[in-house]
């Protein structure tokens, strides 16, 4: 099922397009990637599935179609979108029990719960304006968590977090994720992101310019030998011969797919001049970075 | 319904741990302790003056403005308390306070409904404002028991009186706290709301008590107290009102109310939140 799909939606502000006929989808229990440089549209696009600006076009969550079942469905989206929204004054509980009220939640130990899940203090009476950049986005995805969502919501969440709290994050995500929840994480750091995400939306100028799910990404980093060869139209022609799938890039580049004996191949190749030849895989990063021209 | 509670629990949470609501509280009390102060010494002055003097005219005239300067603390209670721009610093800093801090932006993202927000911010701060005007006019009349109510004791009319003037300026106060609501969710600033309600306040009674000073010219001045945030004076008077004065006492203020508050929630509902 889908827990979130989104056509061709459209945001426009006075003098720009933030978001230009976006249309994607996640599926239940998948983490999504939502990646792309700055001022690509990500946050928008987040904050139009979360309700918080209006935009044309259509969103739909776990399959809702009026305006009001959207509302509701957004009771099962635990959001945290660009700063960590925490009132400054407030310890890290009372800051739980500020938004878990408002969401009926009002059983103490939950909170307190969620806290410790996410490496905090519980019992500390510390106002969250005392609290490291890092303790505040651990504290705000906390309170994103509260009400168990279906989905998260995460804009940049490892802004700010050390290499331990990066590690205690994707514990967290793919810990959430084996319980079922559907998480889209925006965030610049693909490398980081490719080591928790299933599927990804790349975003450039406000447009979809390609969405990556399960098979797409198997073919992306499947494994091939990579030949450098002084003859390249022999190359080609022994490679048809041998009927073998390859691709050809430039300064002599040959890319041959699902044949992993290297001494075999060059041996195959060596009329074409072989000048060298390694076993590689793809790369998701390399990928997207050529999408949006990074 | 469920949903309408569960926000409304929340705010009166956030309410009480907000500083900022037992400052203002702590300043009504002393701004009122220190009119008592002031009009004690200004009772004891006049006292001084008219004592021994057969100026009857003199006696008439102090014993009127004593009688006056004993029920004022009780009967003007909240605008002796100056729980007007007061409460307009705490409606900013709350509700200023939720866009800042973006708790508003949470709720939102959690399908909270943006009228019942709305709403519940309102109701927050009213059931607050009721809190104040009790304690207020508690510690007024503890105040003027200690002074005493003028000649004559505190009879059952000046009870009526009293328990009158605390529900018109409660409304009245409504008034003010409904456009000082609109005005936090137009800017959804702590610092723009505070700076407009206290220039609306301070702006429209120097206005309108400059144009009072034409009654001096014969010129019918009846009009201003239908203004916005005029009918406080009204209701803090310690006579018997008169119809057009209860039409602008209990009538405008609703008006004023539910205008500003259908304008609020209509501005809240379209507007993106950042």
């Amino acid at each position: 099922m889908k827990a979130i799909e989104i056509s061709s939606v459209t945001k426009r502000f006075k003098d720009k397009t933030a978001l230009s006929e976006v249309t994607m989808s996640v599926e239940e229990g998948e983490i999504f990637g939502l990646v792309g440089p700055n001022g690509s549209g990500k946050t928008t696009l987040l904050r139009a599935i979360l309700g918080l600006c209006s935009v044309e076009g259509e969103i739909s969550l776990f399959g809702s179609g009026s305006e009001r079942e959207l509302i509701v469905a957004r009771r099962n989206i635990g959001a945290l979108v660009e700063t960590p929204s925490l009132k400054p004054t407030f310890c890290a509980v009372d800051n739980m029990k500020a938004l878990a009220y408002s969401l009926g939640e009002r059983d103490e130990q939950k909170l307190k719960d969620l806290l410790e899940k996410v490496g905090l203090d519980a019992n500390s009476k510390k106002p969250a304006r005392n609290f490291s950049l890092g303790m505040r986005e651990r504290l705000a995805i906390a309170m994103s968590l509260i009400g168990s969502p279906k989905i998260l919501i995460l804009d940049e969440p490892i802004n700010g977090l050390d290499p331990n709290g990066i590690s205690k994050m994707r514990e967290l995500l793919l810990r959430l994720k084996s319980e079922g929840v559907t998480i889209v994480i925006s965030s610049h750091i693909i490398s980081e992101l490719q080591k928790v995400a299933d599927a990804y939306g790349v975003l450039k100028d406000g447009k979809l310019v390609c969405e990556l799910h399960g098979d797409d990404l198997k073919s992306l980093v499947r494994p091939y030998v990579k030949l450098v060869v002084a003859d390249m139209p022999l190359a080609k022609q022994i490679a048809e011969n041998n009927r073998l799938e390859h691709q050809i890039l430039p300064n002599g580049v040959l890319k041959i797919y699902e044949q992993n004996d290297v001494t075999a191949l060059v041996s195959i190749f060596k009329d074409a001049g072989v000048m060298s030849a390694s076993i590689d895989s793809g790369d998701i990063e390399n990928y997207i970075l050529e999408r949006i021209g990074g | 319904m469920d949903e309408m509670k569960d926000i409304l629990f929340s705010d009166l949470f956030k309410l009480k741990k907000h500083k900022s609501v037992y400052i203002a509280l702590a300043v009504m009390l002393g701004v009122t302790l220190i009119l008592f102060v002031m009009l004690w010494a200004l009772g004891v002055s006049l006292e001084k003056l008219s004592s021994g003097s057969d100026d009857l005219e003199l006696v008439v005239s102090t014993r009127t403005t004593l009688a006056l300067l004993s029920q004022t603390l009780l009967t003007g209670f909240s605008d002796g308390a100056m729980v007007a721009p007061l409460f307009a610093i705490v409606i900013g800093l709350f509700v200023g306070g939720e866009f800042s801090s973006g708790s508003v932006r949470l709720q939102v993202a959690r399908g909270c409904s943006r009228a019942k927000l709305y709403f519940s911010k309102l109701i927050t701060l009213c059931s607050l404002l009721f809190v104040y005007l009790a304690i207020c006019i508690v510690f007024s009349g503890i105040l003027t028991a200690v002074r005493g109510y003028g000649e004559g004791g505190f009879s059952n009319e000046d009870l009526k009186i009293v328990v009158r003037n605390f529900f018109l300026q409660l409304l009245s106060q409504i008034s003010m706290a409904s456009i000082g609501v609109m005005f936090s969710f137009l800017t959804r600033s702590k610092n723009a709301t505070i700076g407009i309600m206290l220039a609306l306040l301070i702006g429209l009674d120097t206005v309108f008590g400059l144009l009072y000073g034409l009654e001096m010219l014969n010129v019918n001045t009846d009009w201003i107290m239908f203004m916005p945030l005029q009918q406080l004076s009204v209701a803090c008077s310690s006579t018997k009102l008169t119809s057009l004065q209860l039409v602008a006492v209990i009538v405008m203020p609703t008006v004023y109310a539910s205008c500003s508050t259908l304008l609020g929630i209509f501005d809240f509902r379209r507007r993106d939140i950042k």
